[in-house]
């Protein structure tokens, strides 16, 4: 061991190499880190514009909450929501508005995926009835950009959980409509794929992530009604 | 009091504080305002009117807040912006520290501001009291009209904004005042809700004007123009028709006094094309052939890709984000934060719209975009480590990309699946100036189409240039020999009522049971009145489900002009009362000759706020691009 060191001493070359490769490890160490020990600790809150996103996003970060709320501009980040376990989340209100979802696809579903636990997709009544198209699309694109690999919670608010459901038969017209390209390109610059096989009719079981529905009402504060109290979310997001 | 609400806000939406005078919380109106001025990049535009209330905002971009008065439009509240900003200031320093804790601020929110209430009295009351000796000094020699004009140019210097620049805009203000009552001249009515502020939204000619709100408001303007002042000798014979718009036909007509084009009996001259026709000459079956290619292979519409020196770039951006994200951030922390303002951001910014018109952006929205730039990052904190430079840019980039996606779903074949669903056609018109490619594009936009199994009623509504009925036949040939039995062709020869025309196509689409129906209309300038209320006719008669004008990707400052007067044009024939059916979305042709020089895109997206649907790119029909947006707004920041 002495001979070692002694050795290093009057050897400068050996010193040099051995810092190298301590310089190598602990680079390599916080790279590794960097791109596949990214903690899945965000809660994405998405949905059209005035579906109720961020008077969601108030109350669960406090349930007495009652907010007055206008369309939002930019995104709302609360970092530290405690979990049982004393886990901290953070909990991200992106805007509904159509001119941001460039956004929403470029930074959050491709560029900071890794850090999504669980995206949750609010849908208003007054929007699946006039809208439902609009709706369908978002929830397909963002299950497509997402690449399928973030669990959403599909939260109807104010609504039955059957209508929300009712997307399904949208999707499959999106994947047709988007299906119709990939016959003809080859796979490799078709900008249009699709959810699952075209030729089969959309089911939600069908989908390779958990997609899951829960009934809320975020508007109305109740402490002790489970659907007011976001309770369903809550279990969802594991808070 | 005089105003109905003030409220401040977080950038995210929800209210800190908040002062209402009745039950009513706007928000419908604060809405609009945040989703068609602050993120369409209105850049000089600091009110907004909303039924009879006059918003009025500033941004603080340190702690993201948003501060909003709210007034009724009668009132001429000249000291809202003094009012907003001694609050805001008032605001900042009461709670400088709760605003810079986020976490508390989205736990307890508004709680920490019910204090505030009295403050705001006090800088009300104060405001008042000024205002009101103000008044009294100069109303006491001065009659009421001229204290509204002094009152006018006070609130017009306030909103003048401070830097070299501000001569040549009063001139141009000037000018455009000048415009304005030459054309208004006799006409103008005590209603109108012109006012010559340069920084009203409704008042600026020949600015954008993309939101429904704002084009009712001029809608209703015109109309009670039209009621009310004695018309004017150009203008007399169009506005005595108004008021029975079913039969404005012989204006449309009369306006046509060109040879060979008005009867059909010129056609059998004006039909060039018959006789080569008729052998099917080797040209011909050449195309055929060489289109035949695509064939099968089209369905999909390719993404616009630029070259890829502007990908590398954007990897190189993101690559030196994630590198900031880590160690970067440690350091940023020791250098300490700066705070951006004005002055630091002024020279960035004209250099920044420099660039901007260089890519051939229109001088205007190059301008508001820079503005409303400034606006957003004025106050903003950095850190010292990042350069304005970089920071300015960053912003543009994110403005530009904002523009440039809908604002809306735009997905055609979706939506020719739902109008089938309802058992009827699919109808797009086409319109734009001459000459930009309108018939050819319609051609394309036919292709891929049938390349997706829709089959295409072409309705020739172009009846007034010679050659463009046989234009369409000659594409319908081609376009059935690539796919057969796929496209029909409905026309009536020249000089036909195009609107007539088109309602017609859309029945016989109906019984025939046509997908989709394009309409192709002549093309005409923006200024030729008598054919901008045909075109508006045929709209309203037809209510199609899209309305796409077709301009040139070469178009430079003209853009702008045309926009607005289509859009106006749309506007202004809509029966009172009606939602007024404008442009909602622009095909860019000609987009293969212009190099990197793509700001058309923008200027076109920022008039009318409606995304650029398709680009044409080339002679062939599967030339036919979905914009890109990252490239786009690459091309233009390189």
């Amino acid at each position: 061991m002495m001979n070692i060191f002694f050795y290093m001493m009057v050897e400068p070359t050996y010193l040099a190499v051995l810092v190298a490769l301590l310089i190598v490890l602990v680079s390599s160490i916080f790279l590794f880190k960097k791109f596949f020990g990214a903690k899945a600790d965000t809660v994405l809150l998405i949905g059209l514009s005035d579906s109720g996103k961020t008077q969601m996003f108030s109350k669960l970060i406090n349930n007495k909450s009652t907010v007055i709320t206008y369309t939002s501009l930019s995104e709302n980040v609360y970092e530290g929501l405690l979990t049982p376990s004393n886990e901290e989340l953070r909990l991200i209100d992106f805007p509904g508005a159509e001119r941001m979802r460039k956004l929403l696809s470029e930074k959050w579903l491709s560029k900071e995926r890794g850090s999504l636990k669980q995206i949750v997709a609010v849908i208003d009544s007054s929007s699946i009835n006039k809208r439902a198209r609009d709706v369908a699309e978002l929830l397909y694109d963002t299950l497509l950009e997402s690449n399928k690999k973030v669990p959403m919670l599909v939260a109807c608010n104010k609504q039955d959980v059957g209508l929300a459901k009712a997307p399904h038969k949208e999707f499959s017209l999106i994947n047709q409509s988007r299906a119709a390209s990939l016959q003809s390109t080859d796979g490799s610059n078709a900008r249009a794929s699709t959810l699952t096989n075209p030729e089969v009719a959309f089911e939600w079981s069908k989908l390779p992530v958990k997609v899951d529905f829960v009934k809320c009402c975020a508007l109305e504060t109740d402490v002790d009604d489970e659907e007011k109290n976001l309770t369903g979310i809550r279990e969802a997001i594991g808070i | 009091t005089m105003i109905e609400l003030f409220t401040i806000f977080g950038k995210g939406g929800i209210v800190l504080w908040c002062f209402q005078e009745g039950a009513q919380l706007f928000t419908e109106g604060i809405n609009n305002l945040i989703k068609e001025v602050i993120m369409q990049e209105r850049g000089d535009v600091t009110q907004f009117k909303h039924q009879e209330m006059t918003i009025k905002f500033k941004l603080d971009n340190e702690f993201d807040l948003v501060f909003i008065v709210v007034y009724q439009s009668i009132i001429q509240l000249s000291y809202a912006d003094k009012l907003i900003s001694e609050v805001e200031a008032r605001f900042r320093d009461l709670y400088k520290n709760v605003l810079e804790n986020k976490h508390l601020l989205y736990q307890k929110g508004s709680k920490y501001f019910k204090g505030f209430g009295e403050e705001f009295d006090k800088i009300m009351e104060s405001n008042m009291r000024s205002a009101l000796t103000a008044n009294q000094a100069v109303r006491v020699p001065k009659t009421f009209q001229e204290s509204a004009k002094s009152q006018k140019t006070i609130e017009s210097m306030i909103i003048s904004r401070p830097g070299g620049k501000d001569d040549k805009k009063k001139k141009e203000k000037e000018k455009e005042a000048e415009m304005k009552k030459k054309k208004n001249a006799a006409n103008e009515s005590p209603t109108s809700a012109i006012d010559s502020n340069g920084s009203d939204v409704a008042s600026m000619p020949g600015s954008p004007k993309s939101d429904d709100e704002d084009m009712k408001a001029r809608r209703e303007a015109f109309f009670s123009k039209k009621k009310g002042g004695p018309p004017k000798a150009a203008a007399a014979a169009a506005d005595k028709k108004s008021p029975v718009p079913e039969e404005p036909k012989k204006k449309g007509k009369a306006a046509r006094v060109w040879e060979l084009s008005g009867k059909n009996s010129d056609s059998a001259v004006l039909d060039y094309s018959s006789s080569k026709d008729a052998g099917d000459g080797p040209t011909e079956n050449q195309f055929v052939n060489e289109q035949r290619a695509f064939v099968g292979k089209s369905a999909a519409l390719e993404d616009l890709r630029h070259e890829s020196e502007s990908e590398e770039e954007e990897e190189e951006v993101i690559a030196a984000k994630a590198q900031s994200g880590g160690w970067f951030s440690a350091f940023k922390g020791l250098v300490g934060n700066k705070k951006l303002t004005a002055d630091d951001m002024a020279p960035v910014l004209e250099k920044m719209k420099e660039n901007l018109i260089l890519k051939n952006v229109a001088a205007e929205p190059a301008d508001q975009i820079c503005q409303s730039v400034a606006k957003k990052l004025d106050g903003k904190v950095i850190s010292t480590f990042s350069r304005v430079n970089s920071e300015v840019k960053e912003a543009v980039r994110e403005s530009l990309t904002q523009l440039l996606t809908p604002r809306r779903r735009v997905d055609i074949l979706r939506d020719v699946a739902h109008a089938k669903s309802e058992d009827r056609p699919y109808v797009i018109v086409f319109c734009g100036v001459n000459g930009v490619g309108k018939s050819t594009n319609l051609a394309k936009i036919t292709f891929w189409l049938n390349e997706n199994g829709h089959k295409v009623l072409i309705a020739a509504g172009d009846t007034f240039r010679a050659g463009a009925v046989e234009q369409l036949r000659t594409h319908t040939k081609h376009l059935n020999a690539l796919h057969p039995n796929s496209v029909q062709l409905y026309e009536q020869g020249y000089g036909k009522d195009a609107a007539e025309l088109a309602k017609a196509a859309i029945a016989i689409a109906q019984e025939r049971k046509i997908d989709v129906v394009l309409v192709d209309t002549a093309g005409r300038m923006q200024d030729n009145e008598p054919l901008m209320r045909a075109l508006s006719k045929l709209i309203r008669m037809n209510k199609p489900d899209l309305t796409l004008f077709v301009g040139e990707a070469l178009v430079g400052n003209e853009a702008v002009d045309q926009l607005v007067r289509f859009n106006q044009a749309l506007a202004d024939h809509t029966s009172p009362g009606e939602k007024p059916l404008l442009i909602d979305g622009m095909v860019l042709t000609k987009f293969d000759t212009i190099d990197d020089k793509v700001g058309a895109a923008i200027s076109m997206t920022y008039i009318t706020g409606q995304p650029i649907v398709f680009v044409g790119c080339g002679q062939t029909y599967k030339d036919l691009r979905n914009l890109n947006v990252s490239a786009v707004v690459n091309a233009i920041l390189k």
